[in-house]
């Protein structure tokens, strides 16, 4: 099934709960039937951080859709690749993903908490709503659990809170009930699409303290999607790098931000500015634009912004393969990948 | 008062009618401005760092002249706006807002938005004048000459911000406001466009009011930075001087909340560091306002408003412990200082 | 809540007072003798001279605007020419007619527009959509009474189906209550499946998917009222103006409501009726926009708790 010289796309190094193999989402019509996810494949472990990391455009978010069967149909659908949790698969082309794994297994938050929230609806009854399904809660009963779940995402007067309206709250408290919502039914997976890209950068550091937080204590797997590398830094503990709906480079994150591979990767990375010890290092923009979704590329997506591509590189797509980085080895889709020894600097 | 000064804020005021109860209007007044001084000199870029809620957009349409003061005043040049009164509107200082899908009117093409300013002040250019003078306007924000003839709808969002940015320039203005200029884009163009605003500088020497709540995007382009907080300005100074050895508890509590890349290098932290949430205008905290979430936070902090202190040349910080050996002690832990100078 | 309550209700008899002044105005404006006018062309010197002291005509103006007041207040509209009893209570006597037909119009539109509206935004884009968004805008701009007279030659004439006019069984309400509604349907299912559309987008609705409720409590609690908002505000005007402006379709199916009965004391000179017609028309227009309003701050905490 698989050709033997490609690897396993990054074995998670705890039990496998998550197994993406081969997604391809592809759109309709408007979008040429163009491939926005293009044979994306990765694992997550019980307890592990993943990220996603990408610009706009590169398909991260269409990810977290998938995961949950919310891709908007027609406009988007899987027409390859599976999607399994514990072995048994949940997403596949043409098949509705089963009850009980939506809210009960997996949990999503989103960016804009505005308006993933029902404008019209109490605070407390739309927390209160995930637990109710779940069948055999009384009402009262899942309103004082709503309450319960208020305080322990660490707002503030969580019965008064309970009763209000999303508008009458703050972003960063939207937030929190946005998660309390995610968590309520203590899923085994959670799925943070940008959950703090709206928020301000104090905030922001209260979210993330509170995903960890609350992930630690529940042994709890994340997928964290951002385009934010530094915050990716401190939330994951792995990193799949997504261009153009497909996987550029993935391993260990301190593996990828110090023995970047992949040229796109390298020049994300140079692209954020860095204040250390060392100084101040402005950053570098990569040049040229993505390509429109809709474009077909036959060769790797990233060829025409490329510092190192050659006509190989326009013809024949890179595959997934193991690259030694003087550490542990991390995978990366490349026909010319930048190994370490060629880095002039790095190491800490 | 230099020579050298175009703008200046003296002490401004502003208040707003608070609707925020239960949709009545209330009697009293809600204060977002509560004596804000600032100034900018010709050539320089000023940062206004700040989170939501602290009322830099606000002072941003007051100094453009959008917005009149209660007391205080804002000098440009000579002409002076005090209590009550509007700043005039001048050519002379000109806004980049943070939306680029809406600061830009659709219906219209690019030249027209960029000429839109020679065709209100028929003065500032011949006619004669304008097709060069848009070749050039577009050849210096880095976009092509056939972008002159599309809509906006047709450009993305880094290419929008460059038509803002074209438009604020186009009347060849000494101050740019850019208000969240560079928020709404994504992190590569992001970088380039800031890259973009410095080549713009140098070669034209505008100064820049640069307002952002990103220290990154600030600490980039600024040579001088204010911090605002509820209001109130806590801490200005040289950009190097501030982010290296920060003043006021505040600027320490948004340094340490920036991610950092490669956070393996080094550089402890102490997590739950940022306590609560802004507090409403409605209802600041007596003396400081920003004790309710400073980890430096005492007794004097509620009672006494805090002075100005002076640490070093043109550095000066609101806050009772400035400069103190307990705030650079915790500094150091958190990793927004560097050990002993 | 109270205190939006307040207000509406305030600013309704405001509204009111505005269309019962304008009905002073329009009777003084009008060539001749205003209480010759109201008394009918039958009347006699006597009894003109003494409504005319009634009324102030011997006075000024604000004085006899303040007389007209309290008759309003009073209800006293005088007493229609034509049958010479008090014009308010004839024409109350003739409203709970038109409330009918407008009841019954009014649930034809909301049948219309909740089925026609859901079916086309779960099918948004397609041919059905299309063509069928097409019909209805086409249809809306019909002439109404084109539509009536239409309805009458082939239900009628024709077929023999309905009955001619007239309020008796309820095969006589079909073709009034068609003809006055169709329009508002139109406009109503367009806005609701605009309005589904919308909600079915949103991310409210994607988060409670991905809360694992069923699709069924999906719709219900949170595209239901969402939904509502838009189509209350412009349904509730629509009612307003389906109990008002009635006027022609009660004439052309002789319909004995009080839209009717406005058309036949204006051609009749019977200024009383018009001005008891008038003032009955006001008052159910802004009744209905004030629960209509109550209503909408009901189901939008936003505009009942306001923006913080």
């Amino acid at each position: 099934m698989t050709d033997p010289t490609t690897v396993i796309a990054n074995p998670a190094r705890e039990p496998t709960l998550i197994e993406v193999a081969g997604l391809t989402v592809a759109g309709g019509a408007a979008l040429a039937n163009a491939r926005v996810l293009d044979d994306v494949s990765f694992s997550i472990g019980r307890a592990e951080a993943v990220a996603l990391v990408g610009e706009s455009g590169s398909g991260k978010s269409t990810v977290a859709l998938a995961m949950l069967d919310l891709l908007p149909s027609p406009a988007l659908s899987v027409t390859a690749g599976t999607i399994a949790l514990n072995g048994e698969p949940i997403v596949r082309s043409g098949m509705r993903m089963p009850r009980g794994i939506r809210g009960r297994r997996i949990g999503i938050v989103f960016q804009d908490p505005l308006d993933a929230l029902n404008p019209t609806m109490r605070i407390g009854d739309q927390v209160a709503e995930a637990l109710l399904e779940e069948g055999g809660v009384r009402r009262k009963q899942a309103r004082e659990m709503a309450i319960d779940m208020l305080a322990e995402v660490g707002i503030p007067q969580p019965r008064d809170k309970a009763r209000m309206y999303p508008h009458e709250i703050s972003g960063g408290q939207r937030q929190r009930v946005m998660i309390a919502i995610a968590l309520a039914l203590r899923p085994d997976l959670l799925i943070a699409d940008e959950p703090t890209t709206a928020l301000d950068v104090t905030i922001q550091r209260q979210i993330i303290d509170l995903l960890l937080e609350l992930r630690e204590q529940r042994q709890m797997a994340l997928l964290f999607i951002s385009h934010d590398l530094p915050l990716v830094a401190e939330v994951a503990s792995r990193v799949i790098v997504l261009y153009g709906g497909r996987v550029m480079e993935s391993g260990a994150v301190e593996d990828v931000y110090e023995h970047p591979s992949n040229p796109y990767t390298r020049g994300l990375l140079a692209s954020s500015p860095s204040y250390d010890e060392a100084g101040t290092t402005a950053g570098v923009p990569i040049g040229g634009v993505p390509p429109w979704i809709g474009e077909q590329v036959p060769g790797c997506r990233f060829n025409t912004r490329c510092a190192r591509a050659q006509s190989v590189c326009q013809v024949e797509r890179p595959v997934l393969r193991r690259v030694e980085d003087g550490g542990a080895a991390h995978e990366c889709a490349c026909h010319f990948p930048e190994l370490p020894m060629e880095v002039a600097s790095g190491g800490a | 008062m230099t020579d050298e000064m175009v703008l200046e804020a003296r002490d401004v005021h502003l208040r707003l009618r608070d609707r925020t109860k239960k949709g009545r209007v209330r009697r009293g007044e809600v204060e977002i401005l509560a004596g804000v001084s600032l100034e900018l000199s010709r050539g320089e870029t000023l940062g206004l760092l700040g989170e939501s809620g602290c009322g830099k957009s606000t002072f941003a349409r007051v100094l453009c002249g959008l917005s009149p003061v209660h007391s205080g005043a804002v000098r440009f040049h000579s002409r002076v706006a005090g209590k009550g009164e509007v700043s005039p509107p001048t050519l002379g200082i000109q806004m980049v807002f943070q939306d680029p899908y809406g600061s830009l009117n659709p219906r219209r093409r690019v030249r027209d938005i960029l000429a839109e300013g020679w065709q209100i002040n028929r003065s500032l250019l011949a006619k004669s004048d304008w097709e060069a003078r848009l070749r050039q306007l577009v050849t210096d924000v880095g976009l092509r000459i056939e972008h002159l003839e599309r809509f906006p709808a047709a450009l993305s969002g880094g290419e929008r911000q460059r038509v803002a940015i074209a438009r604020a320039l186009s009347v060849n203005p000494e101050v740019v406001v850019c208000d969240e200029a560079v928020s709404a884009l994504d992190a590569s163009v992001k970088s380039q466009v800031i890259s973009l605003l410095e080549e713009v500088q140098s070669r034209t020497g505008v100064a820049y009011l640069f307002i952002s709540h990103d220290t990154t995007a600030v600490r980039q382009l600024a040579d001088r930075v204010a911090v605002m907080y509820l209001g109130k300005i806590v801490e200005t100074g040289p950009a190097e001087t501030v982010f290296a050895s920060p003043g006021h508890p505040y600027t320490h509590t948004l340094l340490a909340a920036v991610p950092k890349l490669r956070p393996w290098r080094g550089g402890s932290r102490r997590p739950g560091m940022v306590k609560g949430e802004i507090p409403s205008f409605a209802s600041p905290p007596s003396g400081c306002r920003f004790r309710t979430r400073c980890f430096m936070a005492q007794d004097v902090c509620a009672a006494l408003e805090p002075p100005e202190t002076a640490l070093s040349d043109g550095h000066i910080a609101a806050c009772h412990f400035a400069g103190s050996a307990g705030l650079e002690q915790v500094a150091v832990s958190i990793g927004t200082t560097r050990r002993a100078r | 809540m109270i205190g939006y309550v307040l207000r509406r209700a305030f600013f309704s008899i405001v509204v009111i007072l505005i269309a019962v002044s304008t009905i002073f105005i329009v009777v003084r404006s009008l060539p001749g003798n205003p209480a010759q006018l109201l008394l009918g062309p039958d009347a006699t010197p006597a009894a003109i001279a003494k409504l005319s002291r009634q009324m102030g005509l011997d006075r000024g103006l604000l004085v006899q605007y303040g007389y007209f007041i309290e008759d309003v207040l009073r209800l006293n509209f005088g007493n229609s020419s034509q049958f010479g009893e008090p014009a308010l209570s004839v024409v109350m006597a003739r409203v709970p007619a038109s409330l009918e037909l407008a009841g019954v119009a009014m649930a034809m539109v909301l049948v219309v527009a909740f089925v026609i509206g859901p079916l086309l935004a779960t099918r948004t884009g397609s041919k059905l959509d299309h063509i069928v968004s097409g019909a209805l805008m086409f249809v809306q701009g019909l002439p109404g009474f084109w539509v009536g007279l239409l309805l009458l030659l082939f239900f009628v004439d024709r077929f023999g189906l309905l009955p001619p006019g007239g309020r008796s069984n309820w095969q006589s309400f079909v073709m009034p209550a068609i003809t006055l509604g169709f329009p508002f349907a139109c406009v109503l299912a367009r806005l609701t499946r605009d309005g589904f559309v919308a909600v079915l987008r949103s991310g409210y609705v994607r988060t409670a998917q991905a809360k694992g409720i069923s699709e069924w409590r999906v719709l219900r609690k949170h595209c239901l009222r969402n939904m509502l908002i838009p189509v209350i505000t412009v349904g509730g005007v629509q009612l307003g103006m389906l109990f008002s402006g009635a006027a022609i379709v009660e004439t052309i199916f002789n319909w004995p409501g009080i839209g009717q009965t406005l058309l036949n004391g204006i051609l009749n000179d019977d200024y009383s009726i018009v001005e008891a017609d008038i003032f009955v028309f006001a008052v159910g227009f802004v009744a209905v926009n004030f629960l209509v309003d109550v209503l909408y701050a009901y189901i939008d905490p936003r505009i009942r708790l306001g923006r913080s």
